[in-house]
């Protein structure tokens, strides 16, 4: 049977798209928040940090996760930005 | 005094009737008095898993409209003694009932019996606030696709904020040749996603359709796979450690044989 | 004459006003509901009699307090209840229209939930599915198949019978009488079969035009 398989797929094991696809739906299950509400978080710190600093603006990544909180380890939503920075700003104007 | 347990799943279909069904069975197997109490009202089901539907003459409306008395509502299984049921009204909408009388009677049948397994109806309206009124525990059910734990989600988040802390739960119709070739989310990615204790792992399994067909739960049934699953859940639910069943022991027998060659991974 | 949807309903009859109470809705609910168009219609309602107030959910005392509303601030009457019993009185006997008496006849097939509740013969020109309940204080006549639960002679008539071309009822009763079906594996009914009460049991036989 398995050399079937050669055949009928070719994008890996579908439990892992499963769990992938599962976990960027409960994200948005979990907090209500939509993706335009990311589209605008984006915006905002891209503007904020420019002020400071160049940042590579296609490479970055915000997105909603979930991490433990410290104090009793429940699961709590975050927010997690990935922001590739080019090079800082001369601050000494400021 | 007995403890009420809700076995709820947020998605129909998953195997909460046919849970509750067994669980029931084989709780009474191990010598406790057990009511299985369907609260679908309207969509009824447990009575035809039990195989009671014939002996039905009042029903869960009934006896908290004060039409018939709990005694008289209560049916008595056909195998067990001390295992009974509380069947759902037919005629009658989820409306029939709210959560303040559920507390009531589930709080009288709590003090009847050792265990009250409650079966909830899919969704999360009404009747899903109505099942989970008087419960003190509850059992999530889910299966191995991302509908179901996605509607599992948002129960557990429910159950959270409406006092149920720490629900257990029950994976349903595992396949294992499907985990094996990565076309089925496992267990620990299940479990991962959800991030609360397992109680349970049922595997898909033919002998629950044939004895769902037949009126008699598969716990009953010493040769079922997925019936000694719910044995297993049962003695967890009394508090004993049972190791969780290796997967491997069903292996089909192609697969150990290719092991034997090095064919197979 | 129905004047409004909601937890409570005003119907005339020739006794006077009948209140029909949804007992889906909370005690608090259906009060403030009753306030509500009584204060509407308030001259509409003014010295009207109260004949019944029908819920199947309302304690004494509860029904007490919607009489007191009524009666103290709209100045409505409540007829009493021995005067109330000579009127049903009549309406509370047994059904005798066995032999000859009101019908309703239904045409198609009764599903799982549904329910038909009728104080006279029932004649079903359909099937009734399991899950699906007769309940009839006459004869029951399925011309069909007969699977759900059916109930002659609801209230006490022991004269009443149940037939069916395919009668594989899940339970069958007749006045206060139950049967069900037996577990496990049993011969199916070939023909068409007539259920009746003899000596406090029920047996069903095969319907043949002698009989």
């Amino acid at each position: 049977m398995d050399f079937l398989k050669i055949f009928s797929r070719n994008s890996g094991p579908s439990k892992n798209v499963a769990k992938e696809r599962l976990k960027l739906v409960l994200v948005h299950d979990r907090t209500n928040c939509s993706p335009h509400f990311l589209d605008m978080v984006k915006g905002d710190i891209i503007k904020v940090i420019s002020d400071y600093a160049e940042i590579d603006e296609s490479g970055l990544d915000i997105k909603l996760t979930k991490t433990k909180r410290d104090e009793d380890d429940t699961m709590v939503p975050a927010l997690v930005a990935n922001i590739p920075i080019k090079k800082m700003k001369d601050r000494k104007g400021i | 005094m007995g403890e009420v347990i809700v076995i709820t799943s947020g998605k129909g279909g998953v195997g909460k009737t046919t849970t509750t069904a067994n669980l029931g069975t084989a709780l009474s197997q191990l010598g406790y008095k057990v009511v299985v109490v369907d609260a679908d009202i309207g969509l009824r089901n447990l009575d035809v898993v039990m195989g009671l539907e014939n002996r039905i003459v009042y029903d869960l409306v009934d006896i908290v409209e004060g039409v018939c008395r709990l005694n008289q509502g209560l049916i008595k299984d056909k195998r067990y003694d001390g295992l009974y049921l509380l069947p759902a009204a037919q005629t009658k909408d989820k409306n029939a009932i709210n959560p303040k009388q559920m507390l009531k009677l589930t709080s009288e049948l709590k003090e009847m019996f050792d265990y009250v397994l409650v079966d909830c109806p899919a969704g999360i309206e009404q009747g899903f606030k109505n099942a989970i009124a008087g419960a003190d525990r509850a059992i999530v059910i889910t299966t191995p696709e991302i509908s179901a734990v996605r509607d599992a989600d948002r129960i557990i988040g429910i159950l959270e904020a409406s006092d149920l802390a720490n629900p257990l739960l029950v994976i349903n119709r595992i396949r294992v040749d499907m985990v094996k070739r990565g076309d089925m989310m496992d267990i620990d990615d299940i479990i991962d996603i959800l991030a609360i204790d397992l109680l349970g792992v049922v595997p898909d399994d033919e002998s629950i359709v044939i004895s769902t067909n037949k009126g008699e739960p598969a716990a009953a049934d010493k040769n079922s796979l997925a019936g000694q699953a719910y044995r297993n859940i049962a003695r967890r639910i009394k508090g004993e450690e049972v190791p969780f069943v290796d997967m491997d022991t069903s292996e089909s027998f192609m697969t150990k044989l290719k092991k034997v060659f090095g064919l197979a991974k | 004459m129905v004047i409004e949807e909601n937890s409570i309903k005003f119907k005339g009859t020739r006794h006077g006003l009948s209140i029909h109470i949804n007992s889906a809705y909370d005690f608090d609910t259906i009060k403030q509901d009753l306030i509500n168009k009584l204060e509407k219609s308030n001259l509409f309602f003014k010295g009207a009699k109260i004949y019944e107030i029908k819920s199947n959910k309302l304690t004494d005392v509860q029904r007490k307090e919607l009489e007191k509303i009524m009666t103290e601030k709209y100045n409505m009457h409540v007829i009493n209840s021995e005067k109330k019993k000579k009127d049903t009185k009549a309406e509370n006997q047994i059904f005798q229209g066995i032999v000859e008496g009101k019908t309703k006849f239904i045409t198609g097939t009764l599903r799982s939930g549904q329910k038909i509740d009728y104080d006279g013969n029932v004649v079903i020109l359909g099937d009734v599915n399991p899950g699906a309940q007769i309940i009839a204080r006459g004869n029951i006549i399925v011309m069909g198949s007969l699977r759900g639960i059916a109930h002659a002679g609801s209230n006490g008539n022991t004269k009443a019978c149940v037939a069916a071309f395919h009668l594989d009822p899940t339970q069958l009763r007749i006045a206060d009488i139950i049967a069900r079906a037996p577990d496990g594996d049993y011969d199916r009914p070939t023909g068409p079969e007539i259920a009746r009460l003899k000596d406090n049991m029920l047996y069903i036989e095969p319907y043949t035009n002698k009989k």
